[in-house]
């Protein structure tokens, strides 16, 4: 069977889907958005224009999250990148909008530059466990702010085959990348019947406060059939209750909240159940991440995920400390570990300093940590073939003789070497001799030498000459436009 | 014409045996080999040889696994003892090896995978190995280099409590005379470098593939 982890009972999942309905039904959320609360109080919710406030009935947000689909595809280059998203689909990405970026070579932290963008894409193409590479830093220091998003989404397009995003801090924004997008897909037909694009992402302000300007974004993308990723990031003892239990209510009805809004502008659209959560430290305050308290939040949310049928991600795997030790390991280990054992579809990687700083080494050390407890999270496979009884019955007794007997030249082991056996990337196994001789090096060293290597080696797949080249000369007038427009207010 | 053709056909034949990993393979296609008239050195060092050099390096691009590099090296050993060295005492022939080699694991130690794993290979890498099995009293040890005259002796043991039993074959070769005709090299989880030097044998090999190249080193080969 598949190895689990569950920390609610199914009792307690029902109680606190009953108590996140009695939230929104009689608390409700706020939405900064107008044209948001007009589209709420079109479909029948309890609007308060005054106080920016919707109640949703608890009958009207069960109907409209039956309408998301429990699995759907995002459409990479070519179908061999496309990305399942939903059921027992597990895979890692980039976590993201981090402001720093820990250098490589001088071990501090400094500004994250748009170099660092198409560098992190570059290794995230290049890593099996990542299907498709958030670019980790949203906003480039070298880039002017207003073309930050246009200069994004170039460097993403570039750097992989696989789906694209929709920078969508704003209105204006998500349509500047949605016509990228168009374009990339083939046309705006193509782009119905194929979404090729996340909207990445939808990050409410906790307690439950949808900002304008982002709801707005994923309206928008919701209405081209764009998936949305949801992410609340509940502070637990700050922004939201002190007990994991009623930030995980505040979570859930957060994330329900917000995928009310998408069903209802573009029912059937895709949606992911997302969970950011941080835990306010005691002493200094900083909203910690790599805590017991925070991945035991995932797990649960994780587990509301699939109470919904609804694919899901958690940022659980990042660490609080500054620098690529012992710390950042243990805390890494023991996020991902459990988020990936309750079923979450995304995880994510690449940051230290609780999602402050975005770190090479760590990309690739979460990477094998990924591995690692995705293969813990597949489990033992018990059949007759797996028992092996038949090749036991060959071998054990050749233990008397002379010649001796051993597995290892079997066609069963052979067979099975694959699927059974996880093969580290990073981790050292060798004999001290050959790890002497190979220079001392300890896993900071080695993940250094291997983001090096990738960087010098990996060429992502080009794109097509053509699409490119429109691309280019489309991202061009966006940025003229955008420009202009500045110049006028 | 046709002979050459089918010679190429059948070296290519034993090469992709062996990266089949299927000893049965191996086993029914050097017979072919030895009906159509092939030579036991030509079949060892144009097909079996040729195909575990590949293997060899595959598994060094870490294109295969290590029970691969056992698979195939167990298949062209049985090639070796059960068809090959047979056929070469029928004609008569003396096998040109790289050099003979008694191996065994120490008395009181029967953890013997290590040791098998290194006989497969040392074998398929073109020694000739004579083991002796498990749990070996340095006496057999002794014995059976003065019997075959082999010019490398290796011991392997698993636990730290039966290690000194290598330091017990080094003094013995001593006593008897012979330390000096032979080469000692050491192997097992409960053996390092600095054991090996501290007892006086002539080298240490951490893993298997590393113990071939030790080997050929005492024997002078590349």
């Amino acid at each position: 069977m598949r190895c689990r982890v569950e920390v609610l009972s199914r009792d307690e999942i029902y109680d606190i889907h009953v108590a996140s309905l009695e939230v929104l039904e009689y608390t409700g959320a706020t939405f900064w958005s107008k044209e948001a609360l007009k589209i709420f109080d079109d479909y029948g919710a309890m609007v308060d224009y005054e106080k920016f406030n919707v109640k949703i009935p608890g009958y009207m947000v069960e109907e409209l999250v039956r309408k998301a689909p429990k699995k759907f595809i995002i459409h990479g280059r070519k179908p061999k990148y496309n990305v399942e998203w939903g059921g027992k689909k597990q895979f890692l990405d980039l976590g993201g909008d981090y402001l720093y970026v820990i250098d490589m070579e001088t071990g501090k932290r400094r500004f994250g530059l748009l170099k660092d963008c198409e560098n992190f894409i570059k290794i995230g193409d290049a890593l099996e466990n990542i299907p498709q590479p958030y670019p980790v830093i949203r906003y480039p220091h070298d880039v002017p702010e207003e073309l930050q998003h246009v200069e994004l989404w170039m460097t993403h397009y570039r750097n992989t085959p696989a789906p694209c995003l929709v920078f969508s801090e704003d209105r204006d924004k998500a349509k500047d990348c949605i016509e990228l997008v168009a374009i990339a897909a083939g046309g705006e037909e193509e782009l119905k019947k194929k979404p090729n694009a996340w909207n990445a992402g939808m990050c409410p302000s906790p307690p439950l406060l949808f900002g304008d300007k982002l709801t707005e974004g994923v309206i928008e993308c919701a209405k081209h059939g764009l998936p949305i990723w949801f992410l609340p990031m509940d502070n637990v003892g700050a922004t939201a209750p002190i007990t994991l239990a009623g930030t995980i209510v505040q979570t859930n009805a957060t994330n329900l909240a917000g995928i009310c809004l998408a069903q209802i502008v573009n029912p059937g659209v895709g949606v992911s159940y997302g969970d950011i959560p941080t835990v306010t430290d005691l002493r200094t305050g900083i909203p910690s991440v790599g805590c017991p308290e925070q991945a035991l939040h995932c797990v649960a949310t994780t587990q509301m995920a699939r109470f919904y049928g609804l694919p899901s991600q958690s940022w659980s795997g990042i660490s609080d400390s500054k620098i690529v030790d012992v710390q950042a390991g243990y805390e890494s280990a023991l996020g991902l570990l459990p988020t990936l054992l309750a079923g979450a579809n995304r995880v994510v990687s690449g940051a230290l300093e609780y999602h402050y700083s975005a770190c090479y080494e760590m990309l690739v050390i979460h990477d094998e940590i990924f591995g690692m407890a995705k293969r813990m999270a597949d489990g033992i496979e018990v059949n007759e073939d797996t028992m092996a009884v038949s090749v036991i019955k060959k071998i054990a007794p050749l233990a008397a003789t002379k010649a001796g007997g051993h597995y290892m030249a079997e066609k069963h082991t052979l067979e099975h070497i694959d699927k059974e056996r996880y093969v580290p990337k990073l981790s050292d196994k060798t004999s001290r001799d050959v790890w002497e001789k190979a220079g001392s090096k300890d896993l900071r060293q080695v993940a250094r030498e291997r983001v090096k290597e990738i960087l010098a080696t990996h060429v992502p797949e080009p794109p097509p000459p053509d699409i490119l080249k429109e691309l280019e000369k489309k991202a061009e007038e966006i940025k003229k436009r955008i420009l202009k427009g500045k110049k006028l207010s | 014409m046709v002979k050459i053709l089918s010679t190429k056909i059948i070296y290519d034949e034993l090469v992709a045996a062996v990266l089949s990993f299927d000893a049965d393979k191996v086993l029914e296609t050097t017979k072919k080999a030895l009906d159509i008239g092939l030579s036991p050195g030509d079949i060892i060092e144009n097909g079996l040889g040729k195909g575990l050099k590949t293997v060899g390096e595959k598994f060094e691009k870490c294109e295969i696994w290590l029970m691969h590099l056992v698979a195939a090296a167990e298949a062209a050993q049985r090639a070796i003892v059960e068809l090959l060295e047979p056929e070469i005492l029928k004609r008569k022939e003396t096998r040109t090896s790289l050099g003979k080699i008694v191996i065994g694991t120490v008395a009181g130690d029967i953890h013997d995978i290590g040791k098998n794993i290194v006989r497969a290979l040392l074998t398929a890498a073109g020694f000739e190995v004579h083991d002796l099995g498990k749990d070996i009293p340095v006496k057999d040890f002794i014995d059976k280099v003065r019997e075959t005259n082999a010019s490398i002796l290796a011991a392997s043991a698993l636990l730290t409590s039966t290690a000194p039993m290598q330091r017990d074959i080094v003094e013995a070769l001593k006593k008897e005379g012979i330390r000096k005709k032979v080469k000692v090299m050491v192997g097992g989880a409960a053996v390092s470098a600095e054991w090996a030097e501290e007892i006086g044998a002539d080298g240490y090999a951490p893993n298997a593939a590393a113990a071939v190249e030790l080997a050929k080193r005492f024997m002078g080969v590349k």
